[in-house]
């Protein structure tokens, strides 16, 4: 069922105009070429002479390749937050202001 | 389409980009203070940066019927030098009767540290005792998420502080919720790699509305496209979104958040000044 926001001079709008199937025929060709150039990429580290070297970031990108194939939504905001540090709820203990000069 | 580019960093860009700016429909420019690429090394710098703001921008902006407007701060980048951003933050008021200035920005956190928490803090209580909105810079990649929750938390720490006259730049798809949960102002920034591109903002628009998001070029002195505001203007006609509905965003939104410093005074011409409410 299509969902609604309210614009400023209060009409309703679609929040998502394009069902889905007008979607993958729009998108097929550009998700086809992304993918294409996700698989060469991968190629070229494999190709290259000696180790990545950093772990972390190879298994980062294999996280977010996971994600991919899960079901959605919000599959960008998990691939987000395989990137990104975590936030230490305690960060202010460690974290007290620079005292003024006097 | 008349547009805003509510956050882009002119004083790197040529005069020809305000001329291609203009052509595109814009009708003003919002440039925050930023880091050069370089530190600088004395309160007079920036100064000197605070008037190249205020008196230079303004007139070459014009001769294209580009308002420009701005934001000054010492960017979270030199925030690490605390006493000179001390300086600077004493230096700040002197320049905050000129006609362009909007209110304190961008100021934030860049890699987290104790140090811009210091004078991020110090920028906010500024703002509060000048009564000025403030225009938040968020960190990059990897240590966006932490940085924004920190400033967050530290905005919280203000109850005195109107969410509505707060605007959280460079939100993406991992912050943008929690900065509008809270009431807050979002921006997203369109930039080729780093950022956000103009489909995944269109998506974002789709999963939040139009209420209280931006979007903005940040074309600086880096990889960026300051025509990138008419790309998202394209997406959104391309997908089916409805001309109010993406004039909410370009247009209405910037004028209602920059609406509340006493220094905004945009005039929309001819009948798109018709069709605002």
């Amino acid at each position: 069922m299509a969902a609604y926001f309210l614009v400023t001079n209060g009409t309703a709008m679609q929040l998502t105009p394009l069902d889905a199937a007008t979607t993958l025929q729009r998108e097929f060709l550009h998700i086809r070429a992304r993918i294409l150039e996700l698989a060469a990429d991968l190629d070229r580290l494999d190709r290259g002479a000696g180790d990545p070297g950093d772990q972390a970031r190879m298994d980062q990108i294999a996280q977010a390749l996971a994600v991919l194939s899960e079901p959605g939504p919000g599959r960008a905001e998990r691939v987000q937050m395989i990137f990104s540090r975590p936030y230490d709820p305690q960060w202010k203990e460690n974290f007290r202001p620079v005292a003024k000069p006097r | 389409m008349f547009y805003i580019d509510p956050h882009i960093h002119m004083v790197s860009r040529v005069t020809d980009d305000y001329e291609t700016l203009a052509r595109m429909g814009c009708l003003a420019v919002s440039e925050p203070a930023f880091w050069a690429g370089f530190d600088r090394g004395s309160v007079e710098g920036f100064r000197d940066y605070f008037r190249h703001l205020t008196e230079v921008e303004p007139r070459r902006a014009a001769q294209f019927g580009v308002q420009h407007y701005t934001w000054l701060c010492i960017n979270a980048k030199e925030a690490e030098n605390v006493e000179l951003s001390r300086e600077v933050i004493a230096a700040i008021p002197e320049f905050l009767d000129r006609p362009n200035v909007l209110g304190i920005g961008e100021i934030g956190l860049n890699k987290n540290t104790r140090n811009e928490a210091t004078v991020f803090l110090e920028h906010v209580e500024l703002a509060l005792k000048y009564d000025l909105p403030i225009l938040i810079h968020t960190p990059h990649l990897e240590d966006k998420y932490m940085g924004t929750r920190m400033i967050l938390d530290m905005l919280a720490d203000f109850p005195q502080l109107d969410p509505g006259r707060v605007l959280v730049d460079h939100v993406e798809e991992h912050t943008v919720r929690d900065v509008l949960q809270r009431g807050y102002w979002a921006g997203m920034t369109l930039y080729p790699v780093t950022k956000c591109t103009p489909k995944r903002a269109v998506d974002i628009i789709e999963m939040y509305g139009t209420e209280r998001l931006l979007v903005n070029s940040a074309g600086d002195w880096g990889p960026s496209k300051p025509t990138a505001v008419p790309d998202f203007i394209m997406e959104m006609r391309s997908r089916g979104h409805a001309f109010e509905a993406i004039q909410q965003v370009v247009l209405e939104n910037p004028m209602q958040f920059f609406g509340q410093s006493p220094n905004f005074k945009l005039q929309v011409p001819g009948r798109q000044a018709a069709a605002l409410k």
